[in-house]
């Protein structure tokens, strides 16, 4: 039953066809011998009958009369009939009156005793016997026996079995022939359909279409195949040109990207040659003050003139020196500061699986003096493991955490919260403390560079927080922070789970 | 001592408040050889290979601060390059100014041969420190004798 299963579309049609009309034919033939045998015998039963009242009937009065001849000549007459093998008459005793025995029936077969003297008949092997009274049923003369072979009938059931198998094999042939057309017609479609369905999965090709011959059952199936392809070219023209212009954004996106990091290096490249001289010629000027105070040490001037040359070498010019020099120092740091956080965007991550918990200890270790300084209560609950550049997502903790030391309120003890949760595809970290907080118009610039909202606690550049969102992005991560001023800050930034960070790597 | 006398010191940089500094360093330094300056890239080519308008220069032993950003198609990273690849200045001793230490930029150097770089402003006394060391531990070459053609 398996292998009919799969056979192709066009075999399973010729087996069932071949099937079919066999057995339609085999059944057919089958009922009309059947039939035929029936009646043959019903035919047989009622001729044969009606011959054994003829003779009985004529061979009355020589039994009455005793005369054997005559019986024996009216007996004879059954010559006509060749079906009749053998026939008798006997007397009520059961004595032999007369017999016939057909010219080609070798020797008279033996007649049973309760056939000779009993009315009786029926079909016996081969043979079909029958037994007539003769006279009056109260007193009978005598009786009548006859048997006949059926060899007519198996001829005539053989000739049907050969009509049988004649007309099987036409009709074999010509359903042959018409259900190779009608195969055609119903496996054309089908195939027609295989094809377009391979043309479409091996060559992704879906401009292809199947040809719809009829408008049955398979012409339905073939259009509702050729909508669903019209429905995924569709979709893939789409999902083409969705791509395409991703593919075109994420071009655009890097090469911008590239840019910006490009015109970062080169602005503060080429904002370190002023500097320089800046920084040299200030220390020039002050070397060449140096050098004038030293030599005007010995010499005699007017005692205004000399008051005034003091001031000016011992407090104005180095007065101004200083300020020159704090601010290119300043102009300095900011400059070094951009050219980190333009490092940290370029910087080649490697991803690896992460023990946050490991990392969290050495962060907290490092910023220890700080920390013990502040008097600050650090709490720290287990962390989920992240996928992440560990240089990279140390910074993170460190500047997190190392902003909440900093920004901790006066005067009250310091409370630090660190924990992490796994939330759908990633994980949420958070640094939660009790500090200042951040003012409410300084949310939005949180994360920019330079951004500086307590100048007054700490000393640093203002690019901490923009280096961890870049650090944090390029993990394909986010960072956030809930803040009320005056009553402490919670950032909270995700990082990929296990086995979810491929994108982070680039 | 007699070989740093004779040294020739090339300074090239874009920036003349730079290459100010630079010889005024050295001079404090302690340094008293002859001084050339030169603000750009191209100057610098014709100077060491003795052509253009440095074709009849005299032949000396030459130590070569270079800027490595300088305007233009020569720049400082050009001028290392077209020295190295040459087999008879290849080893006149050169130190790169930079104004960053971005690793690219000095990596790029180290990759052409440069010997040492020294980030701007410089210290005076690193600086000279370098120099000494240079003219200590690299033998300075004689640029051999050439045919240079009159501008």
């Amino acid at each position: 039953m398996s292998r009919f299963v799969d056979l192709s579309i066009k075999k399973k049609l010729a087996v069932l066809n071949f099937v079919t009309t066999g057995a339609t034919l085999v059944l057919a033939g089958s009922a009309l011998a059947v039939y035929g045998v029936q009646s043959y015998r019903q035919t047989l039963a009622r001729q044969l009958s009606t011959q054994a009242d003829m003779i009985a009937f004529s061979t009355t009065p020589a039994l009455v009369f005793n005369d054997e001849k005559a019986a024996a000549d009216t007996l004879a007459a059954l010559r006509a009939e060749p079906r009749i093998a053998f026939a008798g008459i006997y007397t009520p005793d059961g004595r032999n009156f007369a017999t016939y025995t057909r010219s080609d029936v070798k020797g008279g077969a033996a007649v049973e005793a309760p056939e000779r003297t009993r009315e009786s008949q029926g079909f016996q092997g081969a043979f079909f016997k029958l037994s007539r009274r003769i006279g009056p049923a109260g007193r009978p003369l005598g009786y009548v026996f006859l048997r006949a072979d059926l060899v007519e009938l198996t001829q005539q059931v053989l000739r049907y079995v050969g009509i049988t198998v004649a007309f099987l094999t036409i009709s074999l042939l010509a359903s042959g022939g018409i259900a190779l057309v009608l195969q055609r017609e119903i496996a054309r479609p089908v195939l027609d359909l295989v094809t377009t369905a391979r043309t479409v999965t091996l060559e992704r090709n879906y401009r292809v279409r199947a040809t719809a011959r009829s408008r049955d059952e398979l012409g339905v199936l073939v259009g509702a195949f050729n909508d669903m392809l019209d429905e995924i070219q569709n979709r893939d023209t789409e999902l083409r040109a969705v791509n395409r212009e991703l593919a075109q954004r994420t071009q655009e996106l890097s090469r911008k990207n590239e840019e910006v990091e490009a015109f970062v290096y080169i602005v503060s490249h080429d904002l370190r040659g002023p500097l320089v001289n800046l920084q040299g010629f200030s220390r020039e000027l002050q070397r060449s003050c140096q050098t004038l105070a030293e030599r005007l040490q010995g010499a005699t001037l007017a005692p205004n003139v000399e008051r005034e040359v003091k001031e000016i070498l011992e407090s104005e010019v180095p007065g101004s020196l200083r300020f020159i020099s704090a601010s290119t120092s300043k102009f300095e740091r900011l400059i070094n500061a951009l050219l980190a956080l333009s490092r940290t965007g370029r910087r080649e991550f490697r991803v690896e699986l992460l023990d946050m918990n490991e990392l969290l200890a050495a962060t907290l270790d490092s910023l220890k003096l700080g920390i013990e300084a502040t008097g600050a209560q650090v709490l720290v609950s287990p962390l989920p493991p992240a996928r992440g550049d560990a240089t990279a997502v140390g910074q993170v903790l460190s500047n997190l955490v190392s902003n909440s030391v900093r920004y901790l309120q006066p005067g009250r003890g310091g409370r630090i919260e660190i924990g992490g949760v796994e939330e759908g595809g990633a994980n949420r970290y958070f640094v939660k403390d009790n500090g200042v907080g951040i003012p409410e118009a300084a949310k939005k610039k949180l994360f920019q560079v330079f951004q500086r909202f307590h100048p007054d606690l700490a000393e640093g550049e203002g690019i901490g927080l923009a280096t961890v969102k870049v650090i944090v992005e390029r993990h394909g991560g986010r960072i956030w922070a809930e803040s009320t001023e005056g009553q402490g800050t919670t950032f909270h930034f995700t990082l990929p789970q296990d086995g979810a960070a491929e994108r982070a790597e680039r | 001592m007699t070989s740093e006398r004779k040294l020739e010191i090339l300074v090239v940089d874009d920036d003349e408040g730079h290459v100010e500094l630079v010889r005024r360093n050295l001079r404090r330094g302690g340094v008293n050889n002859a001084m050339t300056t030169l603000t750009s890239g191209r100057a610098a080519l014709d100077y060491v290979f003795r052509q253009g308008q440095y074709s009849s220069r005299t032949n000396g032993n030459l130590l070569i601060l270079l800027d490595i950003n300088m305007p233009g198609s020569v720049d400082g990273v050009e001028v290392l390059r077209r020295i190295k690849a040459d087999p008879d200045r290849r080893s006149i001793p050169i130190i790169m100014l930079t104004t960053t230490d971005d690793p690219r930029e000095v990596e790029r150097c180290y990759e052409l041969g440069c010997n040492v770089y020294m980030m701007k402003p410089v210290d005076p006394a690193a600086f000279v420190d370098a120099v000494a060391r240079l003219g200590l531990f690299i033998s300075i070459v004689s640029v051999p004798e050439e045919k240079g053609t009159a501008p």
